[in-house]
């Protein structure tokens, strides 16, 4: 499941040994899967169309082709895109160009890290504090995915696999087929992130899944129920369950 | 992207040069100079006509300014001719001739103006005959040394402004030109990628990077002897072996009996990274690069060859600034004539040559041990 919903990446690197190393860190990551690789500039351009990756690392200096002329080639939409090089002078024309971070070369685990954390703000992971405006600024559309950290992994969870979150306290509960899994972040900044077609707010505390409701119930007393496929059943709130009367009217 | 990066380096190089080689003051400053330097004429001509002709002071000073303002006027036209023909290493007769030619004539041109000035001041055609024709002629071929003296010292004290000047850039850029600061962090960023991968060989490729860094460091000699720059060049060719893979070919033709002769430091890696740079590193398929040295008619010739991307060879020959650029500098430096960098490029592949004179470095008896001992 970990695997379907991770992220595709392509390497594109005109030296064996950068994208071996590449290979080597982002295996260490969960949620990124690599769908290939590319050591020039046409090759990348035509692995990128035939692939169609969400995430691509791109070497700048590339026999034939550069970096940001592959960026400049390609039909939208362009995946996203992190540029590593040597060269400095090229920054402005990558974040011109949309790129989501410009990796300067020598880099190790921890500055990659640090644009893979603006990678899941762009795919629209609600990251808990802002500390990454620029790549909630370049997410666009609803997110299809959220990243669960379990102990020190960090796991994408596909949205339509959640059932209905719960707000706790501080924190947001994803129910699934598989568990449960803890969000640090307040359910309406997570809601604000979501579809609205595909979700719905049924209490202060519950959002649901459309696609996994089944029908809702009403209570002899007059209370709503909302009953998911898996059997779960959810409180509706007054004034909700009159916001939902109005819609069924 | 390559191209970009050259021209952005360029750039630099020349910002630097017009620092360096602007001694050239502003205009108002040239003229304040060219005054001050003709006010102790004016004043050596006044006492001369007021004791030669006993003239009272203000007529002889009127005459002193006269003559002094056509000299500085026609001088002018001195001093251009001293920038044209500048002072010659090593001294040729043909320079003595010239002057031979020119001071007559910047006398007579000196006198016709004087005699202008006086028919424009009169309002009518006067030629200024002042203590006579001949002795008139004498002064201004006087004149003339005067001003060929002053404007051949300026001269000399700026061409060793710019000789110093040229020193310390040669120190800053060879560094920057031997080992190119995005050749160390991509060998830094293949050291930092292979940790994981294979330490062991990590530590080599970071022996290597640190063992080249030092020699481009330390070296402070002009010239080196094959050998010396061969153990450099195999290490820079071996970490650019890493990154490349089997993108890069390398071949050698290195005789034993030549690898004592001496070149100047640097300047086989200058001509191996330039093909790294325009010839392999462009290129999708692999690269073979050849490295020769031989004798040649009596001289040593250091071949450095490339079947990659190549270049027009108009290209190749204008860019300033360049590693190549500046090996021709030192080249002519340290040769003067007997050295030649010749660029044969083609769409096909870029070989160049270099010829030097073939000397061998002079052999101690400890140097020759070790020697014996390689």
């Amino acid at each position: 499941m970990s695997e379907r919903n991770a992220v595709s990446t392509l390497i594109i690197d005109d030296e064996p040994l950068a994208r071996a190393g590449l290979r080597h860190l982002l295996q260490a990551i969960d949620w990124i899967r690599c769908v290939g690789e590319a050591a020039d500039g046409q090759t990348a351009i035509e692995s990128i169309q035939r692939l169609q990756p969400e995430l691509v690392l791109l070497d700048v200096q590339m026999p034939g082709c550069s970096g940001i002329d592959v960026l400049r080639r390609l039909p939208p939409p362009a995946p996203r895109i992190i540029f590593t090089t040597a060269y400095a002078e090229h920054a402005v024309a990558a974040f011109e160009l949309g790129a989501l971070d410009y990796l300067l070369k020598p880099f190790g685990a921890a500055r990659l890290a640090a644009a893979l954390d603006r990678v899941r703000a762009s795919l629209g992971e609600p990251l808990p504090s802002t500390l990454d405006r620029y790549g909630e600024m370049l997410a666009n559309g609803p997110m299809q995915r959220l990243f669960v950290r379990s102990g020190r992994s960090i796991q994408p969870l596909a949205i339509a696999d959640i059932h209905w979150f719960e707000a706790v306290g501080d924190y947001v509960v994803a129910h699934t087929q598989n568990g449960e899994h803890i969000l640090h972040l307040a359910l309406s900044r997570l809601e604000a992130r979501l579809d609205p077609q595909g979700f719905a707010r049924i209490h202060r505390a519950h959002l649901i899944n459309l696609s996994h409701l089944a029908r809702f119930r009403r209570e002899l007393d007059g209370r709503l129920i909302a009953m998911l496929h898996s059997g779960v059943e959810l409180p509706v709130s007054k004034s909700k369950a009159q916001v939902f009367r109005d819609l069924a009217r | 992207m390559g191209d970009g990066f050259r021209d952005t380096r360029s750039h630099s190089h020349g910002q630097l040069t017009g620092v360096t080689h602007s001694p050239s003051p502003s205009r108002s400053w040239f003229w304040l100079q060219l005054i001050i330097g003709w006010l102790p004429m004016w004043a050596l001509f006044t006492v001369l006509i007021m004791n030669v002709h006993g003239a009272p002071f203000a007529g002889a000073a009127k005459v002193a300014l006269r003559m002094i303002v056509s000299g500085a006027l026609v001088g002018l036209g001195v001093s251009a001719l001293v920038r044209r023909c500048p002072w010659p290493y090593p001294f040729r007769w043909s320079f003595l001739l010239v002057h031979t030619v020119a001071a007559p004539l910047y006398a007579l041109a000196w006198i016709a103006t004087c005699s202008l000035i006086e028919s424009l001041v009169r309002w009518r055609l006067a030629f200024d005959m002042g203590p006579g024709l001949g002795r008139f002629v004498v002064t201004g071929v006087w004149l003339y040394l005067m001003i060929t003296a002053v404007s051949y010292a300026q001269q000399a004290t700026q061409r060793t402004a710019l000789i110093q000047a040229a020193t310390a850039r040669a120190q800053l850029a060879a560094l920057h030109a031997q080992l190119h600061p995005h050749f160390l962090f991509n060998a830094l960023h293949t050291v930092v990628q292979l940790i994981p991968l294979d330490p062991a060989k990590a530590s080599h490729a970071a022996e290597l990077l640190a063992e080249l860094l030092r020699s481009a460091l330390d070296e402070k000699r002009d010239r080196i002897t094959l050998a010396e720059e061969w153990r450099f060049v195999e290490r820079y060719l071996a970490i650019e072996q890493l990154r490349f893979g089997d993108r890069l070919q390398v071949t050698t033709t290195l005789p034993v009996d030549l690898m004592d002769a001496t070149l100047p430091s640097f300047a086989l890696q200058t001509l191996v990274e330039n093909a790294m740079r325009h010839g392999a590193a462009p290129k999708l398929g692999a690269t073979h690069l050849h490295i020769e040295a031989r004798i040649e008619a009596g001289r040593l010739c250091l071949i450095v060859s490339d079947d990659g991307v190549g270049a027009e060879p108009s290209a190749m020959s204008q860019t300033k600034g360049t590693g190549l650029h500046r090996l021709r500098e030192r080249l002519a430096g340290l040769y003067g004539g007997n050295a030649k960098l010749t660029i044969q490029a083609s769409p096909a592949g870029v070989t160049a040559t270099l010829h030097l004179p073939a000397t061998h470095a002079a052999l101690t008896p400890f140097q020759a041990a070790s020697n014996d001992d390689e």
